[in-house]
C-alpha cells in the first residue's frame, strides 16, 4: 500500500536531486530543469499532504497556483538567457563572472 | 463534502469578494496605473517620437492618488480581506506608503539617468510598478498561497528589471545571477511550505497559528520547514549567508534599479518576514509588550544569530569596495542586519523599531543613490576613485551626500540615529546584550568606509578630466530636500512617533 511517506520520501529525492543538478551543471539551461524539480517537489509534497492531512482543496489550488508561476518563472528566466547568449555567445554559468569582489 | 459549492454560497462568496475589493483601494489604484502605462504608451507615445515626460507623470499621477487611498485607510480597523489570505492593517498601510514613495523617488532618479532609453521606458515604468504592486500583498499577506504568489510578483519583475540594459554584459550578468539564484530559493521556500501545510493542515497563517499552538506533535519537522522558510525569505532581504547574490546583482543593474532593489523590495520582505514570523509563530496569550515564540525553533536567537552575521560580512565587505554602487550594496546588507536585530527582539516596540528604520533608510539611501547617479551623468563612473574633490565642482550635492553618509553611519542628529536608537533601545529593553554590543561595534565599523567616501569628495584636490555632462538640476534640489528632511526628523517629532507606533499595529486574528 502506497502511503505518505512514500509520497514524501519521492518528493524529498526529487528535491535534492534538482537541488544537485543546481550545484553542479555548468549549463544554465540544465540549472533552470533542477529549478523545476525543485518546484516540482513541492507540488507533490502539497498534492500527498492535501490527501492525506488536509481537509477541503487548499493544498491542490496552491499546487496548480505552483505550475503556473513555475510556467512564468521559466519564461522569464528562458528570456534572460537567450540574452546572455546574444551578449557572450554562450550560457557557461560559470564563466560569466565580469562581477566579484 | 465540506467543499462541494451550491449556488447560495457562491453568491455569498462574490458578494463578500466584492466587498473585499473594496477594502484595497491602494491596490487597486496601482494596478490600473500599470495599465495606464500600457495605454498611454499605445495610444499617445508610440511612433510619435520618444520624449520624456508622459508617462513620468502617468506613474507619478497613480503613486500619489495610491498614496492618498493609502493616508485614507489607515486609521481603519485591522481587518481580514478575501477570507484571511490578506490582511488590511495599519502595518501594511505604513508599508505601502514606503512603497509609492520609494517609486516616486525611482521615477525622478530614472529621469535623470540616462542609463535607460527613451524608447523602453513603458516597459520599464510597467514592470517597476507591477513589482509595487506584489510588494504591497507582499506586506499584507496572512496565507502561504498569497505569500509565495505576491514573492514571486515581485522576484518576475525585478529579474527583468535586473538585465534591463540589453546588450551589457554587467547588466546581463547580473539578471542571470539573480534569476539563478532567486529561483533556487522560491523553490525553497515553497518546499518549506509544503512541509508547514502537511503540518497544520492548512495554509492560512492565522489558523495555523491557532493549530501549532494548540498541538505540535512533530517539533522536529516543524523545525525543518521554518529552516526552509526562513532560508527562502533571508535569501530575499539578502541576510547572511544569503547574501552572495545582492553585491554582483546591485553592481549590475542600472543604478536607478539598484537604488530601487535596495530600498522597496527589501522593506517588502521584512514586512512579509516580520508578519510571517509573529502571526504563525508567537504565543497568542501572553501579557502585552511581550511576546513570547511559538513552536520547537527558538526563531528570536536564530534571526539574531544571523543579524549578527549579516551586519558583520557587509560591513567588512563594504571595508575594500572601490565601486560605489558595490560599496551601497555591502551596506544595504549591513542594514538589513540592524533591521534583522529589531525582528530578534519579537515585540510590539521591535516592529516599531523596524518601522522607523525602513522609513529612515528610505529616504537616507534613496538620497545617497540620487548622488550617485547625478555623479554619474557628471564623471561617467562610479567608481570611488572618480569621487576625489567633487566639493569644489558641485557644493550643494555634496553637502547633502555628506548629510546622507553622516545619516547611514546612524550618527545625531539624524533619521539614521533615530532608526538606530529604537533598534537598540529595544535590544537592550530585551537584555540581549551580546547582540547590541556586536551591533555597537559594527556601527564604529561603518563609520569608517561612510567617511572614506565623503573625505574623497571634500578633501581631496579635484583633477583635471573629461567631464561626460552637466549635474541634473532636478538632483541637486532633490538631494537637498531629502537631507533637510534627514535632518530635521532626526529631532524625535511627537507626530512622527504617533504615526510609527500606530503603524506597529498588526492584524493578527486572535
Amino acid at each position: 500500500m502506497i502511503g505518505l511517506v512514500h509520497y514524501l520520501v519521492f518528493a524529498g529525492i526529487l528535491f535534492c536531486l534538482g537541488l544537485f543538478a543546481v550545484l553542479t551543471r555548468r549549463n544554465a539551461v540544465t540549472v533552470l530543469m533542477g529549478i523545476e524539480l525543485m518546484l516540482n517537489a513541492g507540488n507533490v509534497n502539497l498534492v500527498a499532504f492535501n490527501r492525506f492531512v488536509g481537509s477541503g482543496v487548499n493544498g491542490q489550488i496552491f499546487a496548480l497556483f505552483i505550475i503556473v508561476l513555475a510556467a512564468a518563472e521559466a519564461a522569464v528566466a528562458l528570456a534572460i538567457l537567450l540574452n546572455i547568449y546574444r551578449t557572450y555567445k554562450h550560457i557557461t554559468v560559470d564563466e560569466i563572472h565580469l562581477l566579484r569582489g | 463534502m465540506p467543499h462541494s459549492i451550491d449556488s447560495l454560497s457562491f453568491e455569498a462568496s462574490t458578494a463578500a469578494t466584492i466587498e473585499s475589493l473594496g477594502q484595497i483601494v491602494p491596490e487597486l489604484i496601482v494596478t490600473c496605473t500599470v495599465l495606464a502605462i500600457v495605454l498611454v504608451d499605445l495610444f499617445f507615445i508610440r511612433g510619435k517620437g520618444k520624449r520624456q515626460g508622459p508617462l513620468e507623470m502617468v506613474v507619478l499621477a497613480g503613486m500619489g492618488a495610491a498614496l492618498i487611498a493609502t493616508w485614507a485607510g489607515f486609521a481603519g480597523e485591522p481587518r481580514a480581506v478575501f477570507g484571511t489570505m490578506m490582511v488590511v492593517d495599519p502595518f501594511s498601510s505604513f508599508f505601502d506608503a514606503v512603497f509609492l514613495l520609494a517609486t516616486v523617488l525611482f521615477v525622478f532618479s530614472t529621469m535623470m539617468s540616462n542609463e535607460i532609453a527613451v524608447a523602453d521606458r513603458s516597459e520599464y515604468y510597467t514592470l517597476a510598478v507591477g513589482s509595487v504592486l506584489g510588494m504591497m500583498l507582499m506586506a499584507s499577506s496572512t496565507d502561504m498561497v498569497s505569500i509565495f504568489i505576491s514573492v514571486e510578483f515581485v522576484s518576475l519583475a525585478s529579474y527583468v528589471m535586473a538585465g534591463f540594459v540589453r546588450g551589457d554584459r554587467r547588466s546581463s550578468e547580473a539578471s542571470l545571477k539573480y534569476v539563478l539564484y532567486g529561483s533556487v530559493s522560491s523553490a525553497v521556500l515553497l518546499f518549506g511550505f509544503s512541509y508547514l501545510y502537511g503540518l497544520t493542515g492548512t495554509t492560512s497563517l492565522i489558523e495555523a497559528n491557532q493549530v501549532l499552538y494548540a498541538s505540535n506533535p512533530y517539533p522536529l519537522a516543524l523545525l525543518f520547514a521554518l529552516v526552509l522558510v526562513i532560508a527562502g525569505l533571508g535569501f530575499k532581504i539578502a541576510c547572511v549567508p544569503f547574501h552572495f547574490w545582492a553585491p554582483d546583482v546591485y553592481e549590475g543593474a542600472p543604478t536607478p534599479v539598484t537604488a530601487f532593489f535596495t530600498v522597496a523590495p527589501k522593506a517588502a520582505g521584512f514586512a512579509l518576514l516580520s508578519r510571517f514570523l509573529v502571526t504563525l509563530l508567537s504565543n497568542p496569550s501572553t501579557s502585552p509588550g511581550f511576546w513570547t515564540f511559538l513552536g520547537s525553533l527558538d526563531w528570536p536567537l536564530l534571526v539574531g544569530i544571523l543579524a549578527a552575521g549579516t551586519m558583520t560580512l557587509g560591513n567588512f565587505g563594504a571595508l575594500r569596495q572601490t565601486n560605489m554602487k558595490r560599496l551601497l550594496a555591502y551596506s544595504s546588507i549591513a542594514h538589513v542586519g540592524f533591521v534583522l536585530m529589531a525582528v530578534s527582539t519579537l515585540s510590539p516596540e521591535g516592529l516599531h523599531a523596524i518601522i522607523v528604520y525602513m522609513a529612515a533608510y528610505l529616504v537616507m539611501n534613496l538620497g545617497a543613490f540620487l548622488v550617485v547617479i547625478a555623479i554619474r551623468e557628471r564623471t561617467g563612473s562610479v567608481d570611488l576613485r572618480d569621487y576625489d574633490g567633487l566639493a569644489n565642482d558641485a557644493p550643494m550635492l555634496v553637502v547633502a551626500m555628506v548629510v546622507f553618509l553622516y545619516s547611514l553611519t546612524g550618527l545625531p542628529p539624524s533619521l539614521g540615529f533615530l532608526g538606530k536608537y529604537y533598534v537598540f533601545a529595544e535590544t537592550i529593553r530585551q537584555e540581549i546584550w551580546w547582540l547590541a554590543a556586536i551591533g555597537a561595534v559594527n556601527s564604529v565599523i561603518a563609520l569608517y568606509y561612510y567617511f572614506r567616501v565623503a573625505k574623497a569628495l571634500v578633501f581631496r584636490p579635484l583633477r583635471e578630466r573629461q567631464w561626460t555632462g552637466a549635474i541634473p538640476e532636478l538632483a541637486t534640489s532633490l538631494s537637498v530636500a531629502l537631507a533637510a528632511v534627514t535632518l530635521v526628523f532626526g529631532v524625535p517629532w511627537g507626530a512622527f512617533e504617533k504615526v510609527t507606533t500606530y503603524s506597529a499595529t498588526l492584524f493578527l486574528g486572535r
